[in-house]
């Protein structure tokens, strides 16, 4: 891996959020919908607005020029380090994203442990002896994890956990009691993904010269499995851990509804039904710049763990 | 011209209800919207809807009438001017005294932040002044007899001007905490002219999905919950710890019907379509029968409405299908726009495109997304809409312009673009709406509207469908939540919660 690497990765990055940007500002620009008649009647508590409060609104907000002067002042603003504001609350678009983010990425984590934590024993498990019983009750429960929606997983979980069992409470944020629910919703469904992957992987490792010739040498089971495979298994399971990232912020959008845990997923999606531009676009370059930052880090990790995979460098 | 009175709050309440065994309780009410949403340093980040934190000058009364609350008395000097007497003895939660400065204030900072408010209530920024301590004048840009009405709505609380962290109003409640983009928690204030509120404590937790909502209601962690779905509504009511309040507001559904498409510009079959609709049965299977059988545009409970005066809403589908035929419809399918945010309208819609194909009139539904709703129906490319329209205020005047004058926001677009709208039936009803605006007794308002109500009903410009009830789920052991038809004015005062 070399510096001439990082940088030519850092250049893609600018290049693929400019482009992001042009398009995600262009899509909402052409959606029909007009932001002023939605934000006002919301901030009329449901009173539909009159037509001279709908044009001061307009002009007020510059939602009446062209498109290129309104992304123009929007990038004039993101270049400075302004995300620009609200047009629903006034509120600095780039303070609500802070305000919002940690719960986003505390639950990503949460879930992401969960997934792993179920995932990598469990295909594992079913690689290892496959056909047995282990291996089936795995690959049961990963069609089931795989097949559930999270909103129903998530409210299966309230009736349960928290109305039946009086474990932990319905919904809200703040301490832990309040995460392992939305955490278990989300980390299942991709633990269901990561246990096929991991079967997949180790039974293709398992197979391959290298650990025949290190059972071969009278190694024990144990070690074959767990030093020599699943290093190598690995490498396929760090990628799509990283593409499951994507997964996390679809899922925490529904997660965090059901949940009413105030997270990115949330900002988001009330800022489209709302047409509040200024917050869509924050968002979304938000999330493109976690991709690809992702994307890097992924690849890093691939050379660290195998080192036949070269960054950046002359082929050999 | 005098429309207030002096005399007592209508928001007193007897001493009573500090009574130990009521003031120790604690309640919590689950909401819909994030109250903590607004960031205009106006209301300091708290939404002013449902808290009572701040108060306006003129209340809106169970009736929908206006009514005196922080002012006593406004009168209009000349065609454009009002003056607000203040209520003397009114403290805000920091003890000060209650100004004519304080009014000026709250209002200047409105304008100053809401660059679209001065368009709403037909006040530019400078048109509001103390004459003296307890007198505020306004002017407006136009005659506008409905204008205190206009303010009795929570966005014209006043506030107190010292920018202090907290929000402090002239309100029955007081801000203990706010959780940003979660709850807020009240206190009831102890000073306030009409006695003590009961709730020792009362939280309002943001819980935007109406299942979690109800799931939250079960277990009890709220004590009511805002808005439920309708078709959760008799479960919630059956069961042996939980209820329904339900309670009519000033909102109505109707079918909108393009007078300027066609087929449906044939008067024959427009008054065909609505024989062939049964709007009991509407109310009845769809909305469990929250909700009243509307005959008209306006709801029932609008002072100037003429509900009772219309036509009957029980179907006559012979009739309809007589119609029918002598009209010059030949067969083409007929669009439904919907929103696709309420369920409720898919589930309508495809009961009426079943009754209308029982008449012989083909349809089909399109359903668009909550923001361009509006844009697609205003562009007039359905023949047939459904839409609601409700009031936060007193002053409905608007709604009835916005839907059938030429000029209102509804038909605006095509009128302007080439002279036709949507569902404005032409000139003489434009007159009429101009005159009720500018009534200035109530007598005169329902003379001139109400004749309004009935030509759209007659001509088939709309298809009422339903005056909406607002539902609100509640733990069985909670009482006093009192019957405001506008869900953000309810009072929590008196709640009490029986052992």
């Amino acid at each position: 891996m070399s510096g001439q690497y990082l940088l030519r990765r850092l250049l893609t990055m600018v290049v693929v959020l400019f482009a992001v940007s042009v398009l995600t500002y262009g899509l909402i620009f052409i959606t029909p919908g007009d932001p002023a008649r939605t934000i006002l009647t919301q901030q009329m508590g449901g009173q539909t607005p009159s037509h001279e409060a709908v044009a001061q609104f307009r002009t007020a907000k510059g939602l009446d020029d062209s498109f290129p002067i309104q992304y123009a002042r929007w990038m004039g603003g993101v270049v400075r380090g302004d995300l620009g504001q609200s047009y629903y609350s006034n509120g600095a678009v780039t303070t609500m994203i802070a305000q919002r983010l940690p719960n986003t990425i505390v639950l990503a984590v949460a879930s992401m442990l969960v997934a792993v934590t179920i995932a990598v024993p469990a295909g594992i498990a079913s690689a290892v002896e496959p056909g047995s019983h282990t291996d089936y009750a795995a690959q049961f429960g990963a069609l089931v994890g795989v097949s559930m929606p999270n909103f129903w997983l998530g409210y299966l979980l309230i009736i349960v956990c928290s109305l039946r069992l009086d474990v932990f409470p319905v919904a809200g944020a703040g301490g832990l009691e309040h995460l392992v629910l939305p955490a278990l919703t989300l980390g299942s469904g991709m633990a269901a993904v990561i246990t096929r992957l991991v079967r997949t992987a180790m039974l293709n490792v398992l197979d391959a010269d290298y650990v025949r010739m290190a059972r071969s040498k009278g190694l024990r089971e144990r070690i074959v499995v767990y030093k020599h495979a699943l290093r190598n298994a690995l490498v396929p399971v760090v990628t799509i851990i990283g593409l499951q990232l994507s997964y996390v912020l679809n899922g925490a959008v529904v997660v965090e509804v059901v949940f009413q845990r105030p997270g990115l997923g949330t900002l988001l999606v009330d800022a489209i039904f709302a047409r509040d531009y200024p917050i869509v676009q924050g968002v979304t370059l938000l999330i493109g710049v976690i991709f690809v930052l992702t994307n890097v880090v992924v690849d890093l990790t691939y050379s660290r763990l195998d080192p036949r995979i070269d960054l950046g460098g002359e082929p050999t | 011209m005098s429309n207030g009175s002096e005399g007592g709050s209508d928001h007193s309440r007897t001493e009573s209800t500090s009574a130990p065994s009521a003031s120790e309780e604690s309640f919590t009410v689950a909401l819909a919207r994030d109250p903590t949403r607004e960031k205009w340093d106006i209301y300091r980040g708290i939404t002013p809807y449902y808290t009572h934190v701040f108060e306006p000058l003129v209340d809106t009364t169970e009736d929908m009438e206006t009514a005196p609350l922080l002012a006593t008395e406004w009168t209009a000097v000349d065609d454009t001017t009002w003056e607000f007497s203040l209520r003397d003895g009114v403290t805000f939660h920091n003890g000060d005294s209650l100004g004519a400065d304080a009014v000026v204030h709250s209002f200047d900072r409105v304008f100053e932040q809401l660059s679209w408010v001065p368009g709403w209530i037909g006040v530019e920024p400078d048109g509001v002044t103390a004459v003296d301590d307890a007198t505020v004048r306004f002017r407006t840009t136009e005659p506008f007899p409905a204008f205190p009405g206009t303010i009795s709505h929570n966005y014209f609380g006043i506030q107190h001007p010292d920018a202090t962290e907290k929000p402090v109003g002239t309100g029955p409640f007081q801000v203990k905490n706010v959780e940003e983009e979660q709850s807020i928690t009240l206190t009831p204030d102890e000073n306030y002219r009409g006695g003590t509120a009961s709730p020792a404590e009362l939280t309002f937790e943001w819980i935007k999905d109406p299942n979690t909502r109800v799931l939250s209601l079960e277990k009890g962690s709220v004590d009511i919950a805002q808005k439920v779905p309708k078709s959760r509504a008799t479960a919630i009511d059956e069961a042996s710890e939980t209820a329904i309040e339900t309670h009519l507001t000033p909102e109505t559904s109707l079918v909108a019907v393009n007078l300027y498409r066609a087929p449906t510009d044939d008067e024959r079959l427009r008054q065909a379509l609505s024989w062939a609709v049964d709007q009991r049965r509407i109310v009845e299977s769809v909305l469990n029968g929250m909700g009243k059988p509307a005959r008209g545009p306006i709801s029932s409970i609008v002072p100037w409405a003429v509900h009772d005066d219309l036509p009957t809403d029980e179907p006559d589908r012979d009739r309809a299908r007589e119609l029918v035929e002598q009209s010059g419809y030949s067969g083409e399918t007929l669009s439904i726009l919907i929103n696709s945010e309420n369920t409720d309208d898919r589930t309508i819609a495809q009961i009426l495109s079943g009754w209308f194909e029982e008449i012989g009139v083909g349809s089909e539904i399109r359903q668009v997304d909550p923001a361009s709703f509006y844009d697609t129906f205003t562009a007039g490319e359905a023949n047939l809409t459904l839409v609601s329209f409700g009031s936060n205020s007193a002053a409905c005047d608007y709604l009835i312009r916005a839907m059938f004058h030429s000029d209102g926001s509804d038909n605006r677009k095509l009128h302007e673009q080439n002279g036709t709208g949507i569902y404005n039936p032409g000139e003489e009803i434009d007159r009429l709406i101009e005159q009720g605006y500018r009534a200035e007794t109530l007598e005169e308002k329902r003379d001139r509207y109400g004749e309004v109500q009935r030509r759209v009903v007659d001509t088939g410009a709309v298809v009422p469908l339903y005056y909406n009830d607002y539902a609100f789920g509640r733990r069985a052991s909670v009482a006093g939540i009192d019957k405001h038809p506008i869900a953000n004015m309810i009072d929590w005062s008196d709640l009490s919660r029986n052992q």
